[in-house]
């Protein structure tokens, strides 16, 4: 999949990421929260197609359910009560709902993470804060990529010690499990001795120092100010909208909220527009592309 | 590492966003607030001689306001910050109180042991706590009345959780005085939960071993710390404030049971010891 949002300039990028993950961890409101959660699946399977999709169903839903599910069962506000539990506390409406609601916010800004981790790549991230904040943010960058690469490796040392005869899915179990030990005490010393060889190489290479370029090179041009622009004014009349109450929504001790008035319907498209703008993005430069193909 | 101007200035900007952050949530502004809201004149006669009383009991007075209580106080003259006297584990002479914002609080005689539940003895003429497993509930037929009130919100609407007001009734009472029947055994609680029930009135109560009794967090939708950090549910048998949970308070017949709401731990309610009031149960 060509994705244009993730070359425009990481400022861009990282704002963009900035402003719905806040927003989808700020705003409780039923729409804000639906909004949010079909963008962030909508762009995480548009990003990573299937693989998503597999994700969502197998991890996301069970979450979704096992949080909505808890929340009633400690959670005994609201006046609307169903019935009661064994405990002898009330189960109630607003429970159910504020347990739905949480549980969508929640696998919301996990779609968010999985999104912004496939945009905004370390090498993005260095760019940005590698001047501002040096050490901070090659420590985040290490330890973001530290998942992906232990598991690199791991299979490499794996493998290798296969062929040396230590197998893990041979012998008895007493020598699987030393095998087994073994590995595991190979990754932890290949993981540390790697981390101070990475900060030694960035050290040596000048990293932090003033003056210092960064690996990717990225320029700021007019299609990205036109972003720029477009998520300020959206964002900030979101926010400013939230801020005067526009989306207010409270869940105890009764549900309720602002209902469809011309000003929150307003603030619902533009974040609805907000929330989308990468997708949006993406299919214009795609028709774009198309048209100047059939032109040829 | 060097110190930089700019890592200066983050300093700088964490301790502000502390100093503000204590000086507008939590304690100081409900605290400031009451000043002038409460009845000065009789509570703080009341901590006044409270403190002094303690103070005489204990050995080292100096030592008890450690670090956090320390700083909250600053701003506020100590007669007026009775909290951490109550926090105090040692009972004091007479009118001492114990008080423990999650359960049961007690005080009492210094000379007699506190039972396992940490519970003081009782005044003259009032009845022991009862432990809820122990009782046998048995057919007999008895009548009590029981009540649930929450005038005192009416005088404290602005210190009210502002999506709470609409459910104060306009009285202030949720459960007016009714009689109602129940059976030999059966413990103040029991009757609630059972009234709560039949009206269709919410209850959330919470189960505390320590205390071994239920403590109740809210009646209608009312929460305790709804209206300030004092606030909380309380019970009286008789108009007497019991020491325990309403749990393991065993009814007798003709009993007079009245829920209140306090927002000032019991003192605004009638509560006979100053502090050493019963968040409710």
């Amino acid at each position: 999949m060509r994705d244009a949002f993730s070359t425009y300039h990481p400022t861009i990028n990282f704002l963009y990421f900035a402003l719905v993950i806040l927003m989808a961890m700020f705003f409780m409101h039923p729409v804000c929260l639906g909004i949010s959660l079909f963008c962030a699946l909508a762009y995480s399977i548009y990003l990573r197609g299937k693989k998503a999709v597999a994700f969502n169903l197998k991890y996301m839903l069970p979450l979704l359910i096992l949080t909505a599910i808890l929340n009633p069962a400690f959670n005994h506000r609201g006046i609307t009560i169903l019935t009661y539990l064994p405990s002898g506390n009330p189960l109630t409406a607003e429970s159910i709902a504020y347990g739905l609601a949480a549980a969508v916010m929640l696998i919301t800004v996990i779609g968010w993470f999985a999104c912004y981790s496939t945009i905004m790549t370390s090498d993005k991230f260095v760019y940005l804060f590698g001047r501002v904040i040096p050490a901070l943010s090659l420590i985040l960058s290490m330890a973001l990529r530290f998942i992906p690469r232990f598991r690199a490796q791991m299979k490499v040392v794996i493998n290798a010690q296969r062929c040396v005869g230590r197998d893990l899915k041979q012998g008895k179990l007493l020598d699987r499990c030393k095998n087994g030990l073994k590995i595991l005490s190979i990754m932890i010393t290949w993981s540390l001795e790697n981390a101070i060889e990475t900060a030694d190489s960035m050290k040596s290479r000048g990293y932090g120092l003033p003056g210092r370029t960064a690996f990717s090179i990225f320029r700021f041009d007019g299609r990205d100010l036109k972003a720029l622009l477009f998520l300020l004014a959206t964002g900030g009349y979101v926010i400013f909208g939230a801020l005067t109450g526009g989306i207010e929504y409270r869940y105890f001790p009764s549900m309720q909220g602002i209902g469809l008035t011309p000003f929150s319907l307003s603030l619902f498209i533009c974040y609805l527009a907000l929330c989308l703008s990468p997708v949006i993005i993406d299919l214009w430069e795609d028709r774009k592309w198309q048209s100047l193909q059939s032109k040829i | 590492m060097k110190l930089t101007t700019g890592k200066i200035i983050a300093i700088i900007v964490i301790i502000a966003i502390l100093i503000a952050a204590f000086c507008f949530g939590g304690d100081f502004a409900s605290k400031d607030k009451e000043k002038p809201v409460g009845d000065p004149q009789l509570s703080v006669g009341e901590i006044v001689d409270n403190g002094d009383a303690s103070a005489d009991a204990q050995p080292e007075p100096e030592v008890d306001l450690p670090g956090s209580t320390d700083t909250m106080t600053t701003p506020i003259p100590p007669e007026e910050f009775p909290w951490p006297e109550g926090m105090e584990p040692t009972p004091g002479p007479g009118q001492d109180q114990d008080f423990n914002p999650s359960g049961p609080a007690e005080e009492e005689p210094p000379a007699q042991e506190p039972d396992r539940y940490g519970t003081e003895p009782t005044p003259e003429g009032k009845p022991a706590p009862v432990e809820p497993q122990d009782v046998v509930i048995s057919d007999t037929e008895l009548t009590c009345t029981i009540s649930v009130r929450c005038d005192l919100l009416l005088e404290n609407l602005d210190k009210l959780d502002p999506n709470k007001v609409e459910l104060v009734p306009a009285d202030g009472v949720i459960l007016a005085p009714i009689e109602v029947t129940f059976y030999e055994g059966e413990s103040a609680f029991n009757v609630l939960q059972r009234e709560m029930k039949k009206n269709k009135i919410h209850l959330e109560f919470v189960n505390t071993p320590v205390y071994n009794s239920a403590y109740i967090e809210g009646i209608a939708n009312i929460y305790e710390f709804d209206c300030g950090e004092l606030s909380g549910w309380m019970y009286k048998v008789n108009d007497w404030f019991p020491n325990y949970g309403s749990s393991r308070y065993q009814l007798q017949d003709g009993d007079t049971i009245v829920y209140v709401y306090s927002c000032d731990l019991g003192r605004d309610v009638g509560a006979e010891y100053l502090g050493g009031m019963q968040k409710d149960e």
